[in-house]
């Protein structure tokens, strides 16, 4: 088991060193540092000078991998690979285009980041199965057909019309809660409640109608025929037998997908001006600002990762059919 | 003439839709994907989905075709100076619309159907004076000359006459229709009870004509949808936006399926260190979030743009481009999922037995992968296809709008929900821009779920499983039978009194709905059972026995149902109960135990937790008592330290003992009747007749009735008090086991007793084909010693265990260890023993079949070559001489290859000088000799029945005329009848072409009749070698001996 554990760190490690190297070939060798300065200053006709200044100031002057000027191990150290990428793996991000600490901002922005992506989890995943096993249980009735058909038309919408249209209805209409912002303390259940509410709506459907055809699945094994066998209740069926090993799959899917929480919801959080890691990525992307999205794919890579290493763990304490092996 | 441009996005467009078209093609000459797509074909929401689907995709490809407009000559211009043409890039689409509302733009924002503008603005009097007020629009209304007064009426006239033409244009579309149909079928489109839900085909296509015929008429004169901040016509926006949609939808799922296809199936099919490196791949890809992974590439395109204008003539060719890489994008960073699904199948398809016969032929990896691998992996493809489209419909919004999905010139879905979102907050709200985008994304995302739903049930056979029915009964009744039913059930004499009758079943008919019809599964079924009887219902495969044993618990599934008939359990009339006091009858009154132990009980549960169920249920028993109970029960089926197993699952005991749990299950509420469905199939043979003795042993304690269900006669023979043959859903014989043996009545009984193999039987043809054949003079051919045609020493197979931090190999799991013995020419030998014991292993050896998964050492001598050792021309060269036959008649032949084709590829593998002539007349040969029609070369294998399947499986060997043939369990999965056709056919086989069978089997009854030599393996050795008569008669070994003793024998006078 401790063996396992750590043959799959060790393989999370390997992956992160492979996500390093491909986001720095694509940021570094599809486009030249002298193309990102260009762009960031802006316009082509930018003078030589001031792009040369805008890499010095970032470091980005230096040659790629190797330094031929320089001597010993300062040939591998002193390129950008070693100072912009090496650093990434000991979770060190340095500092954005702009000069900010993005270790510091992220730190700062988990937080609101995750009010808003916990109680949308724990919400979402708990109605889901509620609202599938109801449907399950009402299968081959009218309830069961209408209740499919109308994740269907749920999960065709788009998720900005849900946020949208519960802007519209909740602040704009009815005005019970604000149409964006964030707050600390008491105030924050007021701001966070209209995202949540939208988000466990939004992804009802689809997660809903993948949960009942999981729950159907397991109803057609044989050892729901031998508990049909043996005179119990549908209700016992389905809650004592059914449930309990279809939650199975769905309880590690959950653990994998824990900790990937702390990377906010990139919409939700620009919609509703929360001022969480999700906006943060967002106007990276939208400034172009490359040092951080390094950071934060790196951020997601690692938190995937471990999330992986979670969902093992977690399989092998609740399947006893691994445990005891 | 225009001057025609080909975008990127247009040539990808189209070459898909010759794809498609192609495709179409494809499965309309294939009868099994012409099946499929017929259930789909048959689905009403699919069918409505694909006429509005069929609408949006002719707009996109009419907003496809881009040309630059010739512009005309300037004055003065000589006729030699070049044409010049228009910068902007039009497509057919504009020019259909060109004179219409569409693209007329106003100022500014204007609402749906206004003739004013929806912002004031200065407007200069007739006096000079400026006045604050709603301007008239350039082109809304501008026919109107009082419009306070005239709209209204102007408005339902365009209204009305546009529905009109709508109407005029459906009629002709349905009356076109329906001469295609075929007039004749009118009243039942009418009905709506054709096969292909026509009706409502027809009434979607009506409202969509009427939808068209309405806009088209209100846009004669408004803007149906109004105007956006820019005053371009919002319809008009959404309508480009849908070639958005395709674009993205149809080019990034294509773009995926290239790498997703080559790694997911190599993956799967190599295994080891390609394995490694690929799922290495794909987690680093998927571990990357998938928004991010998307902005991060698509940054570095909009830079590499930025910094190459001048790659682009015009904005519309630079749009496209970025839409096209967006694609690319999406597909090179969305391929993972479907790689690791195609790596999970490929990885069950490599071990399927046609896989493992095209490797015995040495066909190469490569030809494997494209012929067997990905014709059998394509559903899942077209399912991921169909159902990716929507999602990436959806995700083109979110992308757009988060500044990463297309050209902000371009039209999309996304831009028109960004621009729509500031809107919202202004006052009054701009609501119709927001409304146009949400009703065309739902029209085409949720018709795209609709029909790719359709698809998923048609093409994934687990969906198909468990997708509820609706029985239609009254819709179509069940073929009335075609013989008289047999009527009622013989009491069985002597001793039978009312009192101690447990159960009398009368007249049952069950009904079955498949696809096409309902037919009768069960016809007028009979039987009575007493206290203390085994009742034996015995029938080959598909008779309806199971389907009997379910409906008396009423535990049928979903497609089939009791429709007439009496079942009377100690006076209690089954069939009518309610559910609710049906329930009190399973378990307590009637118990019931399966065919498969394995998967019968709950895998996360206790099995004390699943015994105490039904004694909690049923009895007074609770807590301590009731586990006591439990945990008696556990001992007394023989499970040893009951008090300390109680807290185990079910996957910590054997399969023998999973079998006696499920019976402690069944009887734990003492029950009057169990009903036990071939409880010992799935079982070796010394582990079957330790079970039935526990049974017989606890219903004489018990004195419960067991109806006993079983298709094997020799099971029977020992525990039956009386014996009922099915056949086609009907009881042919019923009489008291000794009678019933001793002198069976109908001629379908004494057929099977024929068929069934014995020592006695040696030399003599088993089934009626055989026994006619036999006349001209056969003689069984005795082996000559003189030919060894292959020589086997020290045969050794040994898989790696690997443990620890490093996976190092720390031991060897020895599944061979010195298997020797030698086979000749004529000769058949016997390789017997318990599951486990390594037989087949031997034979994937001697195949190669194991290279690469196992470490094999020894000899195996094929004309004076080690087979083990052999390579390149010299493998090839001895692939000719020895083939195999497998056990699953379903797994050993390719689904989507033609018979043909299954033959034809041994033969070309290794007889590549053979002329095609010369292969079709060795194929003809071939299915003639193993008795099948000619016509055969041409039908896929799903319209052959499982022996015909092994008749085919037997030919594809045959192809090359080996010395040798590995018999791998050829008849352990046909039915006994059936098993006597193949016996047959493999004797008149050796005696003509003098072939060695080296057969390998479990069942002894083969053995005896089949087997010139018998060696009797054990845990990786031949533990006893010799005649059959030697083995059989007077073993030596004390497993032999276990064996032999353990086998259920039928003695006939």
């Amino acid at each position: 088991m401790t063996g396992y554990i750590i043959r799959r760190l060790l393989y999370g490690v390997l992956i992160l060193v492979g996500v390093n190297l491909f986001t720095f070939v694509l940021f570094f060798a599809v486009n030249t540092p002298d193309d990102m300065a260009r762009l960031a200053i802006g316009g082509q006709r930018v003078s030589v000078d001031a792009v040369e200044k805008w890499k010095i100031e970032r470091g980005y002057d230096k040659p790629l991998f190797l330094n031929i000027k320089q001597e010993g191990v300062k040939k591998y150290t002193e390129t950008i690979f070693y100072q912009r990428s090496v650093p990434l793996l000991t979770f060190d991000f340095g500092a954005s285009d702009e000069g900010r600490d993005i270790g510091r901002e992220i730190k700062a922005r988990m937080w609101p980041s995750l009010a808003l992506a916990v109680p949308t989890f724990v919400l979402g995943l708990a109605l889901s199965i509620a609202f599938s096993l109801v449907l399950v249980f009402f299968r081959t009735t009218a309830l069961d057909f209408w209740g499919v058909v109308l994740c269907v038309v749920m999960l065709s919408i788009s998720g900005l019309f849900y946020i949208i249209a519960g802007q519209w209805l909740f602040s704009k209409i009815l005005r019970l809660v604000p149409y964006s912002g964030f707050a600390g303390g008491w105030d924050t259940l007021k701001f966070l409640a209209l995202p949540i509410i939208v988000a466990v709506i939004a992804g009802l459907g689809s997660e809903a109608r993948f949960l009942r055809s999981l729950f159907l699945e397991e109803i057609g094994k044989d050892y729901v025929r031998t508990a049909r066998a043996k005179g119990l209740s549908e209700r016992v069926v389905l809650f004592k037998h059914v449930l309990r090993n279809a939650l199975l799959p769905i309880l590690t899917g959950a653990v994998a997908s824990l900790p990937l929480l702390f990377m906010g919801s990139l919409i939700a959080e620009s919609f509703f001006g929360i001022p969480g890691l999700g906006s943060y990525t967002l106007d990276a992307l939208s400034g172009q600002d490359f040092s951080i999205v390094r950071a934060m794919v790196f951020l997601g890579s690692s938190l995937y990762i471990v999330g992986l290493i979670m969902a093992d763990i977690s399989y092998t304490l609740a399947d006893p059919r691994v445990r005891f092996d | 003439m225009p001057k025609i441009i080909f975008l990127w996005t247009d040539i990808a467009l189209f070459a898909l839709l010759l794809a498609v078209l192609g495709y179409a093609y494809y499965a309309s000459r294939s009868p099994a994907l012409r099946a499929t797509w017929g259930r789909v074909a048959r689905n009403t929401p699919a069918m409505c989905s694909a006429v509005v689907l069929l609408v949006f995709i002719v707009i996109g490809l009419l907003d496809s075709l881009h040309y630059q407009p010739r512009l005309p000559p300037v004055a003065g211009a000589t006729t030699a100076t070049a044409p010049i043409y228009a910068p902007k890039v039009m497509s057919l689409l504009d020019a259909l619309l060109e004179d219409t509302a569409f693209a007329r733009p106003e100022k500014t924002y204007s609402a749906p159907l206004a003739w004013l503008q929806y912002t004031k603005e200065s407007i200069l009097q007739e006096g000079g004076e400026p006045r604050r007020d709603f301007p008239r629009l350039r082109f809304g209304g501008k026919h109107l000359t009082a419009p306070e007064a005239q709209w209204g009426a102007d408005v339902t006239k365009r209204l009305l006459l546009g529905l009109l033409v709508g109407l005029l244009v459906a009629c002709s579309v349905i009356v076109l229709t329906l001469s295609l149909v075929g007039l004749s079928a009118t009243r039942q489109v009418w009905r709506g009870e054709t096969e292909v839900p026509w009706r409502a085909i027809l009434i979607t296509t009506t409202l969509l004509c009427l939808l068209f015929g309405a806009v088209f008429g209100l846009a004669s004169g408004y803007h149906v949808l109004g105007t956006d901040r820019t005053g371009n016509d919002v319809l008009w926006q959404a309508l480009k936006s849908i070639r958005t949609a395709w674009v993205i939808g149809s080019l990034a799922t294509v773009a995926m399926l290239p790498p997703a296809l080559i790694f997911g199936i190599s993956a799967g099919y190599f295994k080891g260190w390609i394995d490694d490196v690929i799922q290495y791949l794909y987690t680093t890809l998927t571990s990357i979030p998938g928004v991010l992974l998307i902005g991060a590439c698509v940054l570095m395109m909009q830079v590499y743009i930025d910094t190459h204008p001048g790659m682009f003539p015009t904005s519309a060719q630079r749009a496209d481009l970025r839409l096209f890489l967006l694609c690319m994008i999406l597909g090179l960073t969305g391929w993972s999922g479907l790689c690791r699904l195609l790596r999970a199948e490929a990885l069950k398809l490599r071990e399927l037995e046609y896989v493992q016969a095209a490797r015995a032929f040495g066909i190469s990896h490569a030809r494997i992968m494209v012929r067997h691998l990905l014709p059998n992996v394509m559903h899942i493809v077209l399912i991921t296809v169909v159902l990716q489209f929507s999602g990436l419909v959806l995700y083109e919004a979110v992308l757009s709008y988060l500044g990463i999905g297309v050209d902000p010139s371009m039209n999309s879905f996304g831009s028109m929900i960004e621009k729509a979102r500031l809107e919202m907050s202004r006052d009054p709200m701009i609501w119709w821009n927001l409304l146009t985008a949400f009703l065309f994304m739902l029209a085409l995302v949720l018709s795209a779920n609709l029909f790719s739903d359709a698809v998923r049930d048609a093409f994934d056979p687990r969906t198909r499983a468990f997708r509820p029915k609706r029985f239609k009964l009254g819709a179509r009744s069940p073929q009335s039978p075609s013989a008289a039913p047999f009527s009622g059930g013989i009491s069985n004499g002597d001793s039978s009194s009312a009192s101690s009758l447990v159960l009398s079943v009368t007249d049952l008919d069950i009904a079955i709905d498949t696809d096409d019809q309902v037919r009768f599964a069960v016809k007028a079924l009979a039987l009575t059972i007493h206290r203390g009887e085994t009742f034996a219902l015995v029938g080959e495969s598909g008779s309806g026995k199971s389907m009997t044993a379910m409906a008396l618990m009423r535990l049928l599934p979903e497609a089939l149902r009791v429709v007439g008939g009496r079942v009377d359990l100690q006076g209690t009339e089954l069939t009518r109960l309610s559910e609710a006091a049906m329930r009190s009858v399973r378990g307590a009154r009637a118990g019931m135990i399966f065919q498969e132990p394995g998967t019968s009980l709950n895998p996360v549960m206790r099995i004390g937790e699943q015994i105490l169920e039904p004694i909690e249920r049923h009895t007074a028993l609770r807590g301590a008592q009731a586990r006591a109970r439990a945990v008696q029960w556990l001992g007394r089926v023989g499970i040893p330290d009951p008090d300390v197993r109680i807290d185990d699952y079910s996957f910590q005991f054997s399969g023998g003992q999973k079998q006696r749990i499920m019976i402690a299950i069944a009887l734990a509420a003492e029950p009057e009747l169990l009903i036990a469905d071939e409880p010992t199939t799935a079982l070796d043979v010394t582990v079957q007749a330790q079970v039935l003795a526990l049974l017989a042993d606890i219903q004489k304690e018990m004195g419960m009735a067991v109806l006993l269900i079983t298709h094997d006669l020799a099971v029977v023979r020992h525990v039956a008090d009386t014996v009922a043959l099915m056949r086609h859903g009907e009881i042919v014989e019923t009489a008291p086991a000794e009678q019933f043996f001793a002198s069976p009545k109908h001629p379908y009984a004494r057929e099977l007793f024929d068929a069934i193999p014995t020592f006695a039987k040696r030399g003599r043809a088993l089934s009626a084909q055989g026994q006619a054949r036999e006349g001209v003079g056969r003689t069984r051919a005795i082996p000559s010693q003189a030919t060894e045609v292959l020589q086997v020493e020290q045969l050794q197979v040994h898989y790696p265990i690997r443990k620890g931090l490093l996976r190092r190999i720390v031991a060897y799991n020895k599944v061979v260890q010195g298997v020797s013995f030698t086979l000749h020419a004529n000769e058949t030998l016997a390789l017997v023993g318990g599951s486990g014991c390594g037989k087949t292993t031997v034979a994937k050896a001697l195949l190669r079949l194991l290279d690469g998964s196992a470490s094999i050492e020894g000899s195996a001598i094929v004309e004076y070559t080690n087979i083990l050792q052999a390579s390149g021309a010299a493998l090839k060269a001895l692939r000719g001489q020895i083939q195999i036959v497998f056990q699953d008649p379903f797994a050993s032949l390719d689904p989507r290859m033609r018979v043909g084709a299954i033959l034809q590829e041994g033969i070309a593998a290794l007889r590549p000088a053979w002329s095609a002539a010369e292969q079709a007349r060795r194929i003809a040969y071939l299915l003639e000799r193993v008795g099948l029609p000619e016509s055969s070369a041409l039908r896929y294998p799903h319209e052959f029945s499982g022996g015909q399947r092994q008749r085919i499986a037997i030919a594809r060997a045959l192809a090359v005329e080996p010395k040798i043939l590995i018999l791998d369990e050829p008849t352990s999965a046909l039915d006994v009848s059936v098993q006597a056709q193949i016996l047959d056919l493999l004797q008149d086989l050796q005696r003509e072409t003098g072939m060695a069978y080296l057969f390998i089997t479990h069942n002894f009854g083969v053995v005896e009749y089949f087997a010139d030599r018998v060696a009797v393996m054990d845990a990786g050795h031949i533990v006893e070698l010799g005649t059959a008569a030697q083995v059989l008669q007077t073993p030596s070994h004390a497993v032999t001996k276990e064996l032999l003793a353990a086998v259920p024998r039928l003695e006939f006078a």
